[in-house]
């Protein structure tokens, strides 16, 4: 878990992260265990980072999330688990940002 | 964890092993393991020795003891690429194809940067690498050609026996990579035009993860490039010349050589025709649902392997996989496939969804699946 500006461990709905290895083009994929269930409003949350999709025609709506050039990440609505692929050089400023974000959902001030 | 509600990665690790792998490795746990030289109990059983002649049957290799075990499928191609370098000793030129997996391709370029090698990549022509263009690619030069038996993205399998021939007239020494062939295609290496022969024990197979190993022909091809205990000729300073112990160093893992055996005993129990006619049902099955909507796009529809690769029309494949999996409890493999140069071409390098039953895929669950996945493309295009 992060810490704040200030320096103090910072609450966010994230219970446990994993990184995964995969055989994709050299990005780095993490899952994160969140809280609760991931919801159209933890999908608002993270609308400032990248283009958002909702895929509705799914049998479970899916939330995705397009950041160029090349990260993404996605949800099912009502679960509670997020996928986030990272370009290994993002990684260091982005899973802030998106903690920070995310830390919006429930309510957390952002430092 | 759950186990997924339909398995469909087995070109990465086979899923479920047979009962009788499990039973197999669970009984030989009990017991200490014994192998010659290694042990002065009793050898009513050397898992090692036992395995080799399995392996050597099964594969009709005409000398057991030119099997010769490793971790994996990569770690023989590493033994044999860089053992055939080192034994060349001065700089040479490598006919690979468009079809073969980093297992090749990264330690061919490793060479090649240290300027210990020259590569020439082989395109294919639809799915298939026609023996004309490995043989328009040798050059003067050409000293060595590793090339995929069966391609882990496309299904295809390669006719190495024509290819083979080729190279051998101009004695070019051939390393074919059966990590994805080998249980799934019957092979007679007796009469197999190849010098050595790489398989791997986790996939097709249904051994456990961490076996592997290669047939080589002529010993005298390859240099060593481990050096290690052997339990035979323990005076001797260097790594003994004879066969296998030249490419084996170190102690075995046991429990998975007792897995490889017991997986081929299943497959000879279950027999290569109905291995074959298991197969073609099965992505038969999943074709039909595939190509009958253009909301899938499949990138060799014609496969020899249980290996379909697609994407669907208007979903990223890492979405689709990630959609499949949660949504439908269908486990796939989706991205590169740690097979880059096919992907250029057939899909522009983004990657795409791979599908691979195995012969313990239940047929319903085959068909289930390719429901599901035609569900989730129809519904991803008429929106």
């Amino acid at each position: 878990m992060p810490r704040s500006a200030s320096g103090r461990w910072r609450t966010v709905p994230i219970a446990a992260e994993q990184c995964l290895k995969n055989c994709a083009d050299g990005r780095i994929k993490k899952e994160y265990l969140l809280t609760g269930p991931f919801t159209q409003k933890t999908a608002s949350c993270l609308e400032p980072f990248g283009s958002v999709q909702l895929l509705t025609f799914l049998p479970k709506p899916l939330f995705t999330l397009v950041r160029l050039p090349k990260m993404n990440m996605r949800a099912v609505i009502g679960e509670n688990v997020l996928e986030v692929w990272y370009e290994p050089a993002d990684l260091p400023t982005a899973e802030p940002e998106i903690y920070r974000l995310l830390a919006k959902d429930v309510g957390q001030p952002e430092d | 964890m759950d186990p997924p509600q339909v398995y469909l990665n087995n070109a990465a690790t086979s899923w479920p092993k047979p009962p009788g792998v499990i039973a197999a490795v669970n009984e030989a746990l009990r017991l200490p393991f014994s192998e010659a030289g290694r042990s002065a109990g009793g050898l009513s059983s050397d898992c090692v020795a036992d395995t080799r002649g399995t392996v050597a049957r099964y594969l009709h290799a005409p000398d057991p003891n030119h099997v010769i075990f490793c971790a994996n499928a990569t770690d023989a191609l590493n033994i044999l690429i860089q053992g055939f370098a080192k034994k060349e000793g001065k700089p040479f030129h490598v006919i690979t194809t468009q079809t073969d997996h980093n297992s090749v391709i990264r330690p061919l370029r490793t060479l090649e940067a240290e300027g210990r090698c020259r590569v020439t990549v082989v395109p294919c022509t639809g799915s298939h690498v026609e023996p004309a263009a490995v043989a328009g690619a040798i050059r003067p030069d050409t000293r060595l050609a590793v090339i995929s038996h069966g391609s882990n993205v496309l299904g295809s399998v390669q006719d190495i026996a024509a290819i083979g021939r080729l190279l051998q007239e101009r004695g070019i020494f051939f390393i074919a990579d059966g990590a994805q062939t080998a249980g799934l295609v019957p092979l007679d290496l007796r009469n197999l035009p190849v010098d050595a022969f790489v398989f791997t024990g986790h996939k097709y197979l249904f051994g456990f993860p961490g076996t592997g190993g290669f047939y080589l022909r002529d010993p005298a091809r390859i240099a060593p490039t481990r050096q290690g205990g052997t339990g035979t000729d323990s005076k001797n300073p260097f790594q003994p010349g004879g066969m296998p112990e030249k490419f084996e160093a170190g102690t075995h893992n046991y429990p998975g050589l007792v897995s490889l055996a017991a997986g081929i005993s299943f497959l000879e129990q279950t027999g290569a025709d109905a291995v074959t006619r298991c197969i073609r049902k099965q992505t038969a099955i999943f074709l039909e649902e595939f190509l009958a909507t253009d909301a899938i796009q499949v990138y060799n529809p014609s496969p020899e392997l249980p290996v379909i690769s697609f994407n669907i029309r208007g979903l990223g494949n890492d979405d689709a996989g990630f959609v499949l999996r949660k949504m439908y409890g269908i486990v796939t493999r989706t991205g590169l496939h740690c097979a880059p140069l096919i992907h250029e071409r057939i899909d522009g390098g983004s990657g795409c969804v791979r599908i691979s039953p195995s012969v313990l895929t239940p047929q319903d669950d085959c068909r289930h699946a390719a429901e599901c996945i035609r569900e989730v493309a129809d519904r991803a295009n008429s929106s």
